[in-house]
């Protein structure tokens, strides 16, 4: 029993550091703040895990057809940041730019502090809806980032952790008795 | 009791005739004056004077000027008030007139032409100039010269009428007229754009349309579509003309005036004269003068019926004089009475992603204004451009914001369009000279920014499919 209760514990941590790696790409998360009377704050993490480059650039590529920005919109950026608003019927994009090298997001290491408030309600993102780009420091290039992530609560590495925590400690109990 | 009051009702007698007397003859005075009164014109009986923008003829002028009589402390720049809306200004250095522009120190003091649309077409000018072209005793920057157009040719009757400092004086109409028994101001000794060609109806001189005297290397600038500004210094005479804004010459008469230090402007009696009339000049241009207001001449008008004849804009109804307006045929295949340089809005908006090598510029272009031009697809205006220009190299981290232009011209085909303009920005904070170039054809877009001192690019690129637009929309 013991030795069943150690390679399932040894699973689970293996499955985390799988899991890990297989995330370890530069990618944006995201999280929703319901600001009640149908308007909603989306608050952005940009992860530059493993990035080949900097990231000196944050595109929201469908910030007006999707969210609903325009110059009128509340817009939030980091210290060191600027930002462009959509510019509707035009240009779609919400644009972050870092304004000095100082700022930049360098590889390995991630940067919050990006926001907008939106009525578009986050359970209804679907497909591509949310699509971001990063560009990057040195090469100045755009930089695919995919789909920005909805952060879990709790995150799915916190719950694999904690259940392997629980394994053990209830190994310890029993070697007491 | 009874005895108490007849007593003094004696008493009171005199006292009651003595007021029917006064009552009687106090009737009897305001009777006379009322029968007599129009007749022997002791009663004043003036006309208000006409406002300002129903202001038409020189007539007219006169009356509103009338209406400042008396003010204290007076002087030219106050008859700028009784300008008619509308006027185009048109600023020359010319000195083939008798109100000749100069050079004082740094600073271009030019005539200051007005071209105001009718019926009939109104002509008032002034000259900035402070000393010289004198006429009758007055300085040129003392005398509004006033023309109104009394035939198609656009053939003038002339005014000179002069306002020195002090009391605002009372003006007669006649009296400031251009006759065969006074000549004034520019007819003096036939020098200037007189025909000497005799009134038919009255003694009254009149004069030939001023774009036979005007020197295309003279204009500094104009509003005016029919005209062109110099872009580059040329040769007027014997100055040397450069193109330059009235915001600009008066900027420059009033840093010369604040200076701390002694100059030829400054040292001048009347340079606050000179300061009060560009300013008051500037303001109207600003609020009052054309294409400023959202009643500016038009470009569509009321339906009219003999093609190519002067026309009435209220009406449509054809006019015997130079108005500006003209009956012509529009695109709905109907004639209509619109302004020969009608004034028209314009948007210029879009950005997005431009590439060089990969490299992203974002761009964001939000400018409108009104511009007095004949053809939607092509203008230039140099006034009161609204709106900014933002942009992002994310190669070289360049911020360029808060751009303000002082110029902007554009040439359009359908939806294809080729835009330049110029001005000042934050560069990364620091105030920099610019020049913008931004294009759209077909539904490939570029632009580009650049330091207009160095010509060193800024920001720019070719516009990445489907995430990059320009739109320019100019008014019918």
């Amino acid at each position: 029993m013991l030795l069943r209760r150690c390679r399932l514990a040894l699973l689970l941590a293996a499955l985390l550091v799988t899991s890990s790696a297989a995330f370890a790409l530069p990618m944006v998360q995201y999280s929703v703040t319901d600001l009640g009377g149908g308007l909603f704050q989306y608050n952005l993490l940009v992860d530059n895990d493993d990035g080949a480059e900097g990231l000196s650039g944050l595109n929201i590529l469908h910030g007006n057809s999707v969210f609903g920005l325009s110059g009128a919109s509340t817009i939030g950026e980091p210290s060191g940041w600027g930002s462009f608003a959509p510019l509707p019927p035009l240009i779609d994009d919400l644009n972050y730019f870092s304004l000095s090298t100082a700022t930049d997001i360098p590889v390995d290491s991630s940067l919050g502090g990006f926001s907008f408030q939106s009525i578009t309600d986050p359970n209804t993102l679907a497909g591509d809806d949310f699509a971001v780009e990063g560009i990057g420091a040195d090469s100045a290039t755009q930089i695919d980032l995919g789909i920005a992530q909805l952060l879990p609560e709790p995150s799915l590495g916190v719950l694999l952790l904690a259940a392997g925590l629980f394994g053990w400690r209830g190994l310890g109990h029993r070697r007491v008795f | 009791m009874a005895e108490g009051s007849r007593r003094r009702a004696t008493s009171d007698r005199p006292l009651v005739s003595l007021f029917r007397y006064a009552f009687g003859l106090g009737v009897g005075a305001l009777l006379a004056l009322a029968i007599l009164g129009p007749t022997c014109g002791s009663v004043p009986t003036a006309e208000p004077p006409v406002e300002p923008d129903a202001v038409r003829t020189i007539e007219d002028f006169v009356s509103c000027l009338n209406g400042l009589s008396g003010r204290q402390n007076a002087s030219i720049a106050d008859t700028v008030e009784c300008l008619p809306p509308k006027c185009m200004i048109t600023l020359t250095m010319s000195r083939l007139s008798a109100q000749k522009a100069c050079v004082i120190g740094d600073c271009q003091l030019p005539r200051v032409l007005l071209d105001c649309p009718g019926p009939p077409r109104f002509r008032p000018s002034y000259l900035l100039c402070p000393t010289g072209s004198v006429a009758g005793g007055h300085l040129g920057i003392d005398r509004v010269e006033v023309g109104e157009a009394v035939d198609a040719a656009g053939n003038m009757r002339m005014a000179d009428i002069p306002i020195p400092p002090g009391a605002f004086p009372q003006l007669d109409a006649e009296g400031v007229l251009s006759t065969t028994n006074h000549d004034k101001g520019c007819n003096e000794g036939s020098t200037c754009h007189t025909a000497q060609e005799q009134s038919d109806l009255s003694d009254e001189i009149l004069s030939r349309p001023l774009e036979a005297f005007l020197r295309p290397q003279c204009i500094i600038d104009t509003e005016d579509c029919e005209k062109n500004a110099i872009t580059t210094p040329q040769g007027c005479g014997l100055l040397q003309a450069r193109p330059q804004s009235l915001a600009e010459l008066c900027d420059c008469i009033g840093f010369a005036i604040d200076d701390l230090g002694d100059n030829a402007i400054k040292a001048l009696p009347n340079a606050a004269i000179m300061r009060n009339l560009c300013n008051a000049l500037e303001t109207y241009q600003n609020t009052r003068g054309a294409c400023t207001m959202a009643d500016c001449p038009s470009a569509s008008g009321p339906l009219c019926f003999d093609a190519g004849a002067p026309c009435d804009p209220s009406t449509g109804d054809t006019v015997e004089v130079d108005a500006r307006y003209h009956c012509v045929a529009t695109e709905s295949d109907e004639f209509q009475c619109v302004a020969d340089c009608p004034c028209r809005t314009y948007d210029l908006l879009g950005g997005g992603k431009y590439l060089v090598n990969g490299a992203v510029s974002m761009v964001r272009v939000e400018l409108d204004g009104l511009v007095a031009t004949p053809d939607p697809g092509e203008f230039a205006d140099d006034d009161a451009i609204m709106g900014t220009v933002s942009a992002f190299n994310y190669l070289t981290h360049t911020l360029i914001e808060s751009v303000s232009f002082t110029s902007l011209e554009a040439t359009q085909i359908g939806a294809d369009f080729s835009a330049t303009g110029a001005g000042t920005a934050l560069v990364n904070g620091v105030t920099t000279n610019i020049e913008f170039d931004a294009t759209q054809t077909g539904s490939d877009a570029s632009f580009e920014l650049r330091n207009a001192d160095t010509s060193a690019v800024l920001a720019g690129g070719i516009g990445e499919d489907d995430r990059s637009a320009f739109q320019l929309s100019v008014g019918p």
